[in-house]
């Protein structure tokens, strides 16, 4: 099956033409092979040259290509037709991509309109348009005595849990009450400052840091712990020292790094090393 | 449950195709197309629906009062409307009031509408900017985390676990691939294990990229009648049981030394306990699981099953959750397949019904399914579960 919808492999490279934008190819240097095999498959030659582009149905090898796409027929057809993610394909084996891989994500997006089925007989409706901002919106949130103690203390380099009256646990942060007794929690205890260990999140996937608006900088990672003091249930958790990330495993003990300047919030800590 | 007052049945159910994007349909039209189906299953017209019942994750769109301009596709205007918005479990949730709604006796018929268009915004963004403000905004990586495969591996071994795991997915993706409405069919086969072990790029620890739930656009409706008029409207309705909804405190302090009893365990045992099903695994034909990835899903088999030690990773390694298994899992695809969020905990429920009903096309148990079990699952570890028969008749509910 080398077609998804009805739409072929020939469907997507008879179109090219009508898709290219002239436009967004000027200044691109780029020879894009593409080997697809099974149904409907063969062997194309892409060449984009400052604002013209050239195909070509090749016969035996690719020569002289900065990329070349390989996929199956039907996995090709899905990703033009928007069916699944170059990602997707990937993951699954079905397309992989040799030379500069760049070529997918930064430059074919810009010199072809996406492939879109000819359902309704006319012509290609004209591309939408995007227009890009960067909101920025103050926000202020109140934290509550509770909360609030907890985060003075961070600038004091304290650790400030609270306690239930009814079962005993401790709470990092404190919360107002125990969810799980249903009673109020005022007695705050100093714990840590170091702890032990539960579970380490290694992060590969670089997400957006909501409170600054950049992409993490990827590896890091959250690491969940019972600082000293804290009932076994209890655990908190924030980020490693990046230089540790090889070393840590569950059961180790970890101490906090305070930052220089403290105003009472997360960044009090820069985060915690391996203290053994 | 309180006492349930009378007996309702799902007697319409219409879904849109999912896929990672739908740019030939705006959410009206997307909305529409799903209405359209789900009148026309149910063999009714919109002048007999009483009340519709609205849900999607608008802070995924970014658009404000999404029920608004949805009634363009709906066709809410001038009738009852309500909206509900709880993460992931939107739609069970959206179940569970409609449920709760024509059992009471407030309305007749009840119109459940879940919809995502998670093209349209930026999901994972969406998670982490309305993460809790006063800490956990600093930690929090959208909906990913490696702590369901850490909690396995640490348990059962790095390479026992992750094929299991691999095998899940590939299951997934086996179902999915029969059926045509499903997002991602990649068409994987058994023989791939190790080669998309070695392949597909990590996210966070062991959670790569083929485990992880898909984003998709979609639509789902369901609708609801009281016994009288489900049996008046329709020729197979499906009845629903029982359902519970469980809710904990955040999530972020449940990896210590200690864990707590998680809400999905607490939620099964609970439903099962108050309905006298002491074995779940024998009672249930299908198991529609919200499963947003492979390593959760795969944990969570011996939570809701209340199987013990490595009950769940046996069943998984012997193919009993295979189509032809003893206890079938997502024939569907699940959410590995296809994910609209505010959707996809209402496509278990809806899932579910047309496996009961045999009207489930080319992903239908060949076996007669009887008793359906539904999850779903919200963001910072939530339950809903929710229990489908398809005869009238049932042990009683213990109210005790």
């Amino acid at each position: 099956m080398g077609e998804y919808d009805g739409v072929k492999v020939e469907n997507i490279f008879n179109t090219m033409e009508k898709r290219f934008i002239s436009l967004g190819a000027l200044g691109v240097d780029a020879v894009i092979g593409y080997k697809i095999t099974g149904d409907h498959g063969g062997t194309w030659k892409l060449t984009i040259s400052d604002g013209t582009m050239d195909l070509q149905v090749v016969q035996g090898a690719l020569e002289g290509c900065t990329t070349e796409i390989i996929a199956d027929a039907e996995a090709f057809v899905g990703v033009n037709v928007g069916k699944f993610s170059v990602a997707d394909a990937m993951a699954g084996g079905r397309l992989s991509i040799e030379g500069d891989a760049t070529v997918i994500g930064n430059i074919l997006p810009k010199i072809f309109l996406p492939f879109i089925e000819d359902i309704a007989g006319g012509e290609q409706g004209e591309e939408l348009i995007c227009l890009s901002c960067v909101p920025t919106i103050r926000q202020r949130f109140a934290t509550g005595p509770v909360m609030g103690k907890w985060l003075k203390g961070l600038g004091e380099k304290k650790f400030y849990a609270n306690r239930c009256p009814k079962c005993g646990r401790t709470q990092t942060p404190p919360r107002e009450i125990c969810a799980d007794c249903r009673v109020r929690c005022t007695e705050f205890a100093q714990v840590g400052p170091g702890g032990t260990v539960t579970l380490i999140d290694k992060v590969m996937f670089a997400s957006p840091d909501p409170l600054t608006g950049k992409v993490r900088s990827t590896p890091y990672a959250m690491i969940f712990m019972v600082l000293d003091g804290c009932t076994p249930g209890d655990s908190f958790s924030h980020e490693l020292k990046r230089s540790d990330i090889d070393r840590i495993q569950s059961g180790m003990k970890v101490r906090p790094v305070w930052a220089e300047e403290r105003t009472g919030g997360y960044n009090d800590l820069l985060y915690f090393e391996i203290d053994q | 449950m309180g006492k349930r007052n009378r007996n309702v049945g799902i007697i319409g159910i219409g879904q849109t195709e999912y896929s990672s994007h739908k740019e030939d349909q705006n959410q009206p039209e997307m909305v529409n197309q799903a209405v359209r189906r789900g009148l026309a299953d149910a063999g009714i017209g919109l002048d007999q629906v009483d009340c519709i019942i609205h849900g999607n994750m608008e802070l995924f769109e970014m658009v404000h009062q999404p029920d608004m301009w949805h009634v363009l596709g709906s066709g809410a205007y001038g009738k009852e409307q309500l909206r509900i918005t709880t993460g992931g479990t939107t739609g069970a949730t959206l179940v569970c009031a409609a449920d709760n709604l024509v059992a009471s006796g407030v309305y007749d018929v009840v119109m459940a509408i879940g919809l995502e268009k998670l093209q349209e915004g930026n999901t994972t963004g969406g998670i982490t900017n309305m993460a809790d403000p006063l800490w956990f905004r600093n930690l929090q990586t959208g909906a990913l985390s490696g702590t369901a495969a850490s909690k396995v591996i640490d348990e059962f071994g790095a390479d026992r676990s992750k094929r299991a795991a691999m095998n899940y997915r590939i299951t997934m993706d086996k179902h999915a691939c029969l059926n045509p409405r499903a997002h991602r069919r990649l068409g994987l086969e058994y023989d791939q294990i190790e080669s998309l072990m070695a392949s597909s790029p990590r996210l966070v620890g062991e959670l790569q990229l083929i485990h992880m739930c898909s984003q998709s656009d979609g639509a789902c409706v369901m609708i609801f009648a009281s016994e009288e008029k489900a049996k008046a409207l329709s020729d197979k309705p499906v009845w629903i049981r029982d359902h519970i909804t469980v809710h904990r405190e955040e999530s972020y302090n449940i990896y210590g030394l200690e864990v707590p009893e998680t809400t999905h365990h607490y939620a099964a045992q609970a439903l099962f306990k108050r309905n006298g099903i002491p074995n779940p695994l024998e009672y249930f034909d299908v198991f529609e699981m919200y499963d947003p990835s492979a390593w959760w899903g795969l944990d969570w088999i011996r939570e809701f099953l209340l199987l013990e030690d490595d009950e769940h990773l046996k069943l998984m390694e012997e193919g009993a959750l295979k189509m032809d298994g003893k206890l079938p899992l997502n024939p569907s695809g699940g959410v590995t397949a296809s994910n609209p969020i505010g959707a996809t905990a209402m496509l278990r429920a809806a899932e579910a019904a047309l496996q009961v009903r045999g009207d489930a096309g080319g992903h239908q148990i060949q076996k007669d399914v009887k008793h359906a079990l539904a999850s779903g699952f919200g963001g910072t570890m939530w339950t809903v579960l929710i229990m489908l028969e398809k005869e009238l008749g049932w042990q009683e509910v213990d109210h005790g």
